[in-house]
């Protein structure tokens, strides 16, 4: 845009009562995913059809012995409401023919017994054909287990010969269709959900994969830290598919590393979405003249105001300084660092207002010495809020025993074992993203 | 987490039993809306019984923290367990809210 256009719009006059605004147009869709549920809708539109208040129902009737089949139709005859229309054949192969030519039929009348088809397979065969139309099986009075057989295997309902045919044929074939018709909505639904199931999985492990790119990854990090003489062991696995934690290490140049690890409250997708908030708020304001208590008010500044009521993360932020073997911290309520020489480990101070809850927050910088062989442990609070009974928490003092348990037979710390430990000692599956990263310093005595 | 109300003069009692984590987030919402009530009053969360708070217990703290004072009223939290203390003081909560051991 040239000059001449800006100062044409700054000495543009204000028009009275229409000043800038931002307008937000309603929604056009009913919400999440309601366009392709009701696209899908339309294939229940055969399950209608079937419903058994249709006027004229067309029955496929399959009987061999004259005399049963002529009771039957009789008894269909007597109907008028609805009415029936029979097309009877005496075989099985007929039957198939019959349904193979296209013609629509609402209901099948199935004897078990037929001169080239007998027992159970007379049903799975002609449900081969005509998997949608209900069946109803036809029995004598001595197959009345053969007859529950067949329901099991497939058939909507069932006739004993001997009884009456008027008064039980037509709601034998009513009573067929209408459990047809509800057998194939429900296949219909759960098909639609597992649909809705494996999208929701797909978006999610999209998401996922999206959050574990933020992490560091080894050939963008390693050059730097075998120069810096540094071993960073880590673990990350958000409990629903993403979550809330994060972990990162950030370059400030010469003999310097920076590392963070933070926590969202909550976990899932809202707290996975707050996570890609602060990573591009780190990226964008991430300046390593700047002390990590600088750095976190600047942070906790920009995320206030983002985040819902009651939202707010964790943020332990430190530096190490290989060449004046310092450790320089400062942290926003993250669960207590610890620092590891030897044998012997305690926590750092990690007092701080999270991000996101104090209004003007202060954060106090720390320092350590941090010689070679000395270690870090950062971790998330899934950690010391794993439950060991419905009452007790993990807490500082199981994270205390476990590490005192490694160190004396390893000498050295390791997430590896903490996890193993952790997991050994309580309830799982955790219910929180759970964030470990233990950063080593090569090349001291232990 | 269950909890109890009850108004002493100026003072609101809250006793709070259980865990204040995700799980109360209802219970807790049901809480402050019984507290919507009372105005210019000082809230006592009494946190002896609660064996556990997290990070999203915590968040439902500094919630109820702005509600009440909208309302004119502050929160005071008494008496919390070791444990629960260790989460206040490593927030810094007492920033925010009076904390009495």
């Amino acid at each position: 845009m040239g000059d001449g256009a800006m100062t044409d719009v700054a000495v543009r006059p204000r028009v009275v009562g229409a000043e800038g605004r931002l307008i937000k147009l309603p929604s056009r869709s009913d919400g999440w995913r309601t366009d392709p549920i009701s696209q899908q809708a339309s294939f229940l539109a055969p399950v209608v059809v079937g419903r058994p208040n249709k006027e004229t129902l067309r029955v496929l009737l399959v009987e061999d012995e004259p005399g049963d089949a002529k009771l039957v139709e009789f008894a269909l005859r007597m109907s008028k409401a609805p009415r029936f229309e029979v097309v009877h054949v005496t075989t099985l192969a007929a039957a198939i023919e019959h349904v193979k030519s296209d013609v629509d039929i609402d209901v099948v009348l199935l004897d078990l017994s037929l001169p080239d088809s007998s027992g159970i397979s007379t049903v799975s065969r002609m449900q081969e054909v005509a998997s949608k139309t209900p069946i109803v099986i036809m029995t004598g009075m001595d197959d009345q287990r053969f007859a529950s057989y067949a329901l099991e295997a497939g058939a909507q309902d069932y006739l004993i010969k001997s009884d009456d045919p008027e008064k039980t044929v037509g709601r034998a074939i009513r009573y067929a269709i209408t459990r047809m018709a509800s057998q194939i909505e429900r296949q219909a639904l759960i098909e639609r959900i597992a649909e809705q199931q494996r999208h929701l999985i797909e978006e999610v492990a999209a998401a996922r994969a999206m959050q574990f790119d933020l992490l560091p990854r080894s050939e963008r990090v390693d050059d730097r830290l075998a120069e810096l003489g540094l071993e960073v062991e880590s673990f990350f696995e958000p409990s629903s598919g993403i979550g809330g934690d994060l972990w990162g290490c950030l370059d400030c140049g010469g003999d310097r590393m920076s590392f963070y690890c933070f926590d969202f409250t909550g976990h899932g997708i809202g707290a996975a979405l707050n996570v890609f908030r602060l990573h591009a708020l780190i990226s964008d304001h991430w300046d390593p003249r700047q002390g990590p208590a600088d750095m976190l008010r600047i942070l906790g500044g920009a995320l206030r105001g983002l985040l819902g009521r009651g939202q707010f993360a964790t943020m332990f932020l430190c530096t190490v300084d290989c060449r004046r073997g310092e450790l320089e911290w400062a942290s926003a309520g993250a669960p207590a660092p610890l620092l590891v020489s030897g044998r012997e480990f305690r926590f750092l101070d990690a007092r701080g207002v999270p991000l996101g809850l104090g209004r003007t927050p202060d954060y106090t910088e720390h320092r350590e010495p941090f010689p070679p062989g000395t270690s870090l442990l950062m971790y998330s609070d899934a950690i010391t809020d794993a439950q060991q009974s419905d009452e007790e928490t993990f807490g500082e003092g199981g994270l205390v025993d476990l590490v005192q348990g490694i160190l004396a037979e390893d000498g050295k710390m390791s997430v590896d074992r903490l996890l193993d430990g952790l997991y050994g000692r309580v309830r799982m599956p955790l219910e929180d993203d759970l964030t470990a990263v233990c950063i080593r310093r090569l090349g001291g005595a232990p | 987490m269950q909890f109890k109300v009850k108004e002493e003069g100026a003072n609101v009692h809250v006793s709070l039993e259980g865990q204040l984590n995700f799980a109360a987030n209802e219970d807790f919402r049901g809480l402050l809306t019984q507290l919507a009530g009372w105005k210019n009053k000082k809230i006592i969360f009494e946190m002896s019984g609660l064996s556990h708070i997290d990070s999203v217990g915590l968040g439902l703290l500094y919630i109820a923290g702005e509600d009440m004072a909208e309302a004119g009223s502050s929160i005071m939290l008494t008496h919390p367990r070791d444990n629960v203390f260790r989460m206040l003081e490593l927030t810094e909560a007492h920033k925010t809210f009076e904390i009495k051991r």
